[in-house]
């Protein structure tokens, strides 16, 4: 659960089924959900909206789904990344982490898998924000006592 | 005269002397001082023709001696008597008489002076010798000898002529200036005909006689070479009018070599004009003339030889420097042609001695037309394999076969297909147009591989083996150059077929090997590992994407369920989580079977390195789980390393590993240990299992072979797969019950 809310989430697979299913499971969760069958769409959204998450499918029938990761990751660097792909191997593994994926899951997956991975990558990013929140209170808590200590 | 020499003449001794000097046989005459016949004796009055009363006490001179010496011997008459015997008594001389008839005899006097008791002279006594008989025989034998020693001198004349015609005008020239014959002429033989070569005098009216004919002198001399004389031609049933007017005829042969060359025939309008002395004379100037001819034709045969010879030369250097078979024949064919036969064909034959194409036929001198009469003509093989027999033995000159048309077995055989001859009756000598001429070119093996024939000879002339000597030296060209022609061929033929045998070998193997894989790739199909391989990769990804939905539906099912448990009974519960329990484990199941397939069908990529064995098997176990009823033994030399791809191999011996795991439901012992050996490394997992029968041993590594019941045959055939992507072998060795061995070998890395 999101701090400040229902968290967002992304889903690209060009498998209209998978979307409909997974949409369903995320949002009984709870999560806020778009769909998109293709990288292209997908990244349409991505730039309208904010999410915290996104699930993209490794094959994807207009681009590579390193590509739309890739692009993704730079547009949105602070969103949350998760490749599925169909096939495992350290190569693509280390290759979707070099460009930025947070997490690499394996087709079919699990799906309590899947929502662990993805409560735990929200998790991360919460804290991440936490800790920046609190580095910036203690921040201008510090400058204040300067201040105040100046006086 | 003295009264004393007077009486002598009148006594009877003298009369006595008077009787024995008319027995003598010659004439005895006296004169007196006046030069008046005092006496003369019977013999000398019957040689004057006169009695002797009717000479005695003539004047000597001017009745008994021809006038035109008259003057002359009285003169010598008045010297000796006035030199009263101051000159020899017995004088010799010669001087005619003349007779009563008017003519003259020689005598040959011998002169006496009569002298007185007291020396004076009286007269003279004169015995004389009829020598006219003599002077006749001398002079003819004078004339004979003359005409000898000419034509003697005329020899070397003749022996300088450049031509036989330059001869026979020399001999016709030296004719009419020997013997001045009215009619004159030379004839030479010429094939089966005598002919006038030429002539002086009276125009001859018959110009040739064939040799056969019954009648004439000439052709007579001919046939029995010998001198013919008619001197009363009229009367000479042999005799043929060639001029008219001719009463008698001398004929002489000119016998050159031992063959009649010709005739020298002279001819007068007299009877009897012609001696055995004439006979002689021309005789010998037909042997002079035979002579000259016959050096002649000798030093144009010499010349013939040297231009023959240069020829030879000359060609040879041009048919050594010509490569092309055709080339070198055509060059033979030309020199052949050059030496004196103007149509040359030369046709290369086949073993059955027929020809094969027109090109295979080389002439020279031939036009087109006659070549295509010859090719459209030719004879089959087997007529000349008849030609070449020993049947045809008798005609052979040499190498080569002269058949002369006169031979009536040639006319007979001979007389159709013959090309036509060129050369005209004037040209021919003895040669007959229709004879032929041929050689075969014989290889030293005595096979036949051509055939020469020639025709129309220059010199029109019968072929001898001294002429036919250096056209042998062009058929021994001639088959050389064909049989090196073949051997090359051969040699080529031979080369290729090796070539072609090479590259046949090559294409063979190719083929074997293009067939072997084919076999290969073939029973890989029976196999169903092509399909696999071909749809495992699509068919894993295409089963990943339902799987997944099917996964996400059970699992919303599952939360259903869970919603829905306090609305029904436990029981139901229970069978409801029950059946979404199976469900999941058997899209577990399916994902394994997605995972291998795609496995089997992934292009597998090696990048080797080194890896520590140790390491790569302690990894294995712990992460995969040990049954406890199983003890693993792992005896690997510490820092013991592998040339593999670290994560492929971990997949193969997982695999294995497992297997044996699985392979031991009762428990056992698995023992993993390796070695090196030479240039490979050999990783053992020997496991005491239930062991593989035989007959599955051979199927194992197959695709899609199994014996568990959710096996999906594919992980041994991917862990071959892999090992033989690192060039090295998986074996196995099981006995059932007791256990089985799988063996890894890997080729060590230089």
């Amino acid at each position: 659960m999101s701090i400040r809310g229902k968290s967002r989430i992304l889903v690209v697979d060009d498998d209209a089924d998978i979307l409909q299913s997974l949409k369903e499971i995320l949002e009984t969760r709870g999560y806020d959900v778009d769909v998109a069958e293709n990288a292209q769409k997908g990244l349409e959204i991505a730039r309208k909206k904010f999410f915290n998450l996104a699930i993209l499918d490794i094959k994807l029938p207009d681009m590579e789904g390193t590509e739309l990761l890739a692009k993704i990751h730079k547009e949105k660097p602070e969103m949350m990344k998760i490749m599925l792909t169909g096939y495992p191997s350290l190569d693509n593994a280390v290759q979707a982490l070099n460009l930025g994926a947070d997490a690499y899951l394996m087709k079919p997956v699990n799906p309590e898998e899947l929502l662990r991975v993805v409560e735990e990558k929200l998790k991360e990013q919460f804290e991440a924000e936490t800790m920046t929140e609190e580095k910036v209170a203690e921040w201008i808590e510090k400058r204040i006592q300067k201040l105040e200590q100046q006086k | 005269m003295s009264k004393h020499e007077i009486d002598i003449f009148k006594t009877g001794e003298f009369d006595l002397v008077k009787k024995y000097l008319d027995l003598v046989g010659a004439i005895v005459v006296v004169l007196d001082l006046k030069g008046n016949v005092n006496y003369i004796n019977n013999y000398g009055a019957n040689l004057l023709g006169y009695s002797v009363e009717q000479i005695i006490g003539k004047s000597w001179f001017d009745n008994f001696i021809p006038s035109r010496i008259r003057k002359e011997l009285k003169d010598i008459f008045s010297k000796i008597i006035a030199t009263n015997g101051g000159i020899k008594k017995y004088h010799y001389y010669e001087n005619p008489i003349l007779t009563k008839n008017g003519e003259e005899i020689v005598i040959a006097w011998n002169n006496i002076l009569f002298e007185s008791e007291d020396g004076r002279i009286i007269g003279t006594l004169s015995t004389g010798m009829n020598i006219t008989e003599k002077k006749l025989i001398y002079a003819a034998k004078k004339s004979y000898e003359d005409k000898l020693s000419f034509l003697n001198y005329f020899a070397t004349t003749l022996n300088s002529a450049k031509s036989i015609k330059e001869i026979y005008e020399h001999v016709i020239e030296g004719l009419t200036k020997t013997l001045g014959y009215e009619y004159a002429v030379i004839l030479a033989v010429e094939r089966n005909m005598l002919r006038i070569k030429t002539y002086r005098g009276l125009k001859p009216y018959i110009w040739e006689m064939p040799l056969n004919s019954q009648k004439g002198l000439t052709i007579k001399a001919v046939k029995t070479c010998r001198t013919i004389i008619s001197n009363d031609t009229w009367n000479d049933k042999d005799y043929i009018e060639g001029v008219q007017g001719v009463r008698s005829e001398l004929c002489v042969p000119i016998i050159v070599n031992d063959k009649v060359h010709g005739v020298i025939d002279v001819q007068s309008k007299k009877v009897n004009a012609f001696s055995e002395e004439d006979a002689r004379l021309l005789e010998i100037l037909a042997a002079h003339t035979a002579t000259a001819i016959s050096n002649l034709e000798r030093q144009k045969s010499l010349e013939k030889q040297y231009q023959q010879l240069a020829t030879l030369m000359k060609f040879s250097i041009e048919i050594i420097g010509t490569a092309d078979v055709r080339a070198r024949l055509q060059k033979v064919v030309e020199a052949i042609n050059s030496l004196g036969w103007r149509r040359v064909v030369l046709s290369l034959r086949d073993e059955n001695l027929e020809i094969r194409s027109q090109d295979d036929m080389i002439t020279a001198g031939l036009s087109e037309e006659e070549k295509r009469f010859l090719w459209e003509n030719r004879s089959p093989g087997t007529v000349w394999k008849e030609r070449l027999s020993p049947a045809y033995e008798q005609y052979k000159i040499g190498q080569f076969y002269y058949l002369p048309y006169e031979d009536p077995f040639v006319r007979s055989t001979f007389a159709k297909s013959v090309l036509e001859s060129r050369l005209s009756e004037e040209e021919t000598w003895d040669w007959h147009p229709q004879d032929l001429l041929y050689a075969p070119l014989t290889l030293p093996d005595g096979r036949i591989v051509g055939i020469l024939s020639i025709d129309d000879p220059v010199d029109g002339r019968r072929p001898t083996r001294y002429a036919l000597a250096p056209l042998e030296l062009f058929l021994t060209y001639a088959a050389l150059a064909i049989e090196n022609a073949q051997l090359i061929k051969q040699l080529n033929e031979a080369q290729n077929i090796l070539k072609e045998y090479a590259a046949d070998l090559e294409n063979k193997v190719k083929e074997r090997t293009k067939e072997l894989l084919e076999a290969q790739e073939k029973l890989l199909r029976s196999q169903r590992l092509a399909t696999i391989g071909e749809v495992a990769a699509s068919v894993g990804h295409d089963l990943r994407n339902p799987l997944q939905v099917i996964l996400y539906e059970s699992f919303v099912l599952e939360n259903i369920v869970e919603k829905i448990a306090d609305k029904v009974d436990d029981k139901t519960l229970v069978t409801l989580k029950s059946h979404v329990q199976k469900i999941k484990e058997q899209i577990n199941y399916m994902n394994r079977i997605v995972l291998d397939l795609q496995d089997y069908g992934r292009q597998i990529i090696i990048k080797t390195s080194k890896v520590d064995l140790n390491n790569l098997i302690m990894n294995i176990l712990s992460t995969n789980k040990v049954p406890e009823n199983i003890k693993v033994i792992v005896n690997i030399p510490s820092e013991f390393t592998i040339d593999a791809d670290a994560e492929s191999i971990k997949r193969v011996f997982t695999n294995i590993i497992i297997n044996a795991f699985q392979a031991m439901p009762e428990g056992g012992t698995l023992t993993i240990y390796a070695e090196k050996e030479e240039n490979k490394t050999k990783i053992y997992f020997k496991d005491t299992g239930i062991g593989i029968p035989k007959e599955n041993l051979e199927k194992l590594f197959q695709p899609l072979f199994t014996t568990k019941a959710k096996g999906t045959g594919l992980g041994l055939a991917v862990c071959k797969r892999i090992v033989e992507a690192h060039n090295g072998t998986i074996e196995v060795e099981s006995e059932l019950g007791k256990g089985t061995k799988f063996i890894i070998n890997l080729p060590v890395k230089s």
